[in-house]
């Protein structure tokens, strides 16, 4: 029977068009707007992400990476005397106007890493080595960077290109891959005692200190030693990047107005796919009658709809996640807007198409029990 | 008729309608015995409770009070999924206007009842062909019903309602919708159905150019039977 209710759904054209591109747009904009808001927390956490560290110590004020508000230099040799943590590094963040070749500027993120260890560095070179950075007014800039800090459309800047850095010569020794940050700003790394020539004396310099727990200790054993014998505020990576992530829900209108052209989406697709949906099915009264008088059951006839509505809703779903993941392509390309599309969004809106559908199906199903099929000898 | 035997009884069945304040009483202490291998037609004026009298036969709508049996089954006291899994074993039906499903293809549409006997689609289809070969619509099998003339689609709805070869059939002004001869044409297969298969066969008209093929004729006036005449 589900092929006849199937061939009375898709025989109704107009109906049928306008229910799968309901869905269709419903499950596209779901799963675009869904995804840039992704790829915008993915770039809010972007230092975190490039860093590789198991532990973040901050200031206690600090909610958030992208928040650097310093620490003392004796912090550090704080944290480092705890006894849960194996090592503690610095990591200094600022941002630095660059002079592109060109004679243009830029904003730049430095980010200042320990000489010694080189903890922080990016994780992901592209050409050079991270060694290189060890030689005296040497940078390592992202993929990003070599683009945009070259200014001529096309070209890219290369290992041993220079660019000046607050008036300071700095000399390209590797490009790496990163994630792009929030603000755009493409990244530059540098050793600790490198960055204190490009950017501007302050009387504390340190931001972060990343450490890793002693063998057989976990993130958050040593994070609560670290914030007990310290007093600094101490994130495990995972719960820094949820802790940034809310900042952004509480402090940043981003949701919101995403949330909003979400739930939008969710709207229109209800509505239109449930109205639309009810009246095939009003349509199509005297038609489940005669079936009702045939002998079929409202158990069977209930479970026409849920093939007829879960079809055209899983058509809609398909076509819909194509066309986003073909924008996201598009966009990632461009890296603009940015756009993430993890696993978990692709079963979201699976969940969200379905229950578009089931709604849509409870919706008319009441008018299919509720038909009398002593009704069709009445028409 | 070839048999005495009853295949409908009903028996004082009573029923009414509200209609804003007051009571209709589409059916008003009817009774009347059908029997096996007949042509039975119920003929009368509009609101005379025919079209009732069919819905309950066809155990589509429930009595008031009174009983009906049908085959020895007791309609009247029968839960509504009894009632759907009756209407299934035992009863074909013909309508007025076709009601052939038109997205689906004559074939399809003749193959649903064994599709809700849940037999296998590629088998329904088959037996379908082979039933629309007796209606000499083979050639129409894969058509749209809109493809048909009134005639060959009402041969396609009677196709439909004989393919799980049911004991009783039940019409509404099977030929209301078509020309004299092909009314006629359409009753001649019903009383062949009637005669050959020792099946009940119902028909409510107001035709009165096919009352000739009727076993006998029932007339209703007001809610009740006045008259039965072979």
């Amino acid at each position: 029977m589900f092929r006849i209710g199937l061939k009375m759904l898709f025989g109704n054209t107009s109906k049928c068009i306008i229910l799968l591109s309901a869905l269709t747009l419903c499950a596209l904009l779901i799963t675009e707007q869904s995804a840039i808001f992704c790829g915008i927390m993915r770039w809010s956490t972007a230092l975190l992400e490039n860093s590789n560290a198991k532990i973040w110590v901050v200031n206690p004020q600090v909610e958030q990476v992208n928040q650097t508000t310093h620490l003392r230099d004796i912090d550090l040799y704080r944290v480092r005397s705890v006894k849960n943590v194996k090592w503690a590094m610095p990591l200094s963040l600022t941002v630095v106007q660059a002079k592109t070749k060109k004679g243009s500027f830029a904003q730049v993120q430095l980010v200042g890493i320990d000489a010694s260890t080189l903890a922080g560095a990016p994780r992901t070179m592209v050409k050079g080595s991270q060694h290189s950075m060890l030689q005296p007014k040497t940078v390592i800039i992202d993929q990003f960077a070599a683009e945009s800090l070259c200014q001529k459309k096309g070209s890219k800047m290369d290992i041993g290109d220079i660019f000046e850095i607050n008036d300071t010569e700095a000399r390209v020794v590797g490009i790496c891959k990163a994630q792009r940050h929030f603000f755009n700003h493409p990244f530059v790394y540098s050793t600790c005692s490198n960055t204190l020539q490009y950017r501007p004396k302050q009387r504390r310099m340190l931001n972060f200190i990343i450490a890793e727990p002693q063998d057989g200790i976990s993130a958050q054993e040593a994070v609560r030693e670290i914030r007990k014998e310290t007093g600094l505020k101490a994130y495990s990576e995972k719960d820094f990047f949820w802790s940034t992530i809310w900042w952004v829900f509480e402090n940043t209108g981003i949701p919101i107005a995403i949330g909003t052209t979400v739930l939008l989406a969710l709207i229109v697709g209800l509505c239109v796919s449930g109205q639309t949906f009810y009246s095939f099915v009003i349509e199509n009264l005297p038609h489940f009658g005669i079936l009702k008088a045939m002998g079929l059951s409202n158990k069977e006839l209930i479970k026409i709809l849920f093939a007829q509505a879960f079809t055209v809703g899983l058509c809609g779903y398909g076509i819909g996640m194509g066309l986003a993941s073909f924008f996201g392509w598009c966009f990632l390309y461009n890296e603009m807007p940015p756009f993430y599309l993890p696993y978990e969004l692709i079963f979201i809106v699976l969940a969200a198409t379905v229950s578009i559908c089931l709604l849509s199906v409870l919706l008319a199903a009441q008018k299919i029990t509720s038909y009398d099929p002593g009704e069709v000898f009445r028409q | 008729m070839t048999t005495k035997e009853k295949s409908v009884i009903i028996e004082n069945a009573y029923k009414s309608y509200s209609s804003g304040n007051r009571q209709v009483h589409a059916l008003a202490d009817v009774s009347l015995d059908i029997y096996k291998g007949e042509l039975m037609m119920i003929v009368g004026p509009s609101g005379s409770g025919k079209t009732t009298l069919l819905s309950v036969i066809g155990g589509t709508l429930r009595l008031n009070s009174g009983s009906i049996s049908i085959f020895d089954n007791p309609l009247h006291s029968m839960t509504p999924e009894e009632l759907t899994i009756f209407r299934k074993k035992h009863i074909g039906f013909i309508f007025q206007q076709f009601h052939l499903i038109p997205t689906l293809t004559i074939a399809e549409n003749v193959a649903i009842p064994l599709l809700i006997h849940k037999i296998p689609a590629e088998k329904a289809i088959i037996q379908a062909e082979e039933m629309l070969e007796h209606a000499q619509l083979f050639d129409k099998a894969q058509s749209l019903p809109r493809e048909l003339s009134g005639g060959e689609q009402q041969r396609a709805a009677i196709a439909r309602a004989l393919i799980t070869e049911p004991e009783l059939v039940i019409c509404d002004e099977p030929t209301s919708s078509l020309d004299a001869a092909t009314g006629k044409k359409i009753l001649e297969i019903l009383r062949s159905i009637t005669h050959n298969t020792n099946r009940s066969v119902i028909i409510v008209t107001h035709d009165s150019r096919i009352l000739d093929y009727a076993d006998r004729i029932a007339e209703m006036s007001d809610g009740t039977i006045k008259e039965v005449h072979d």
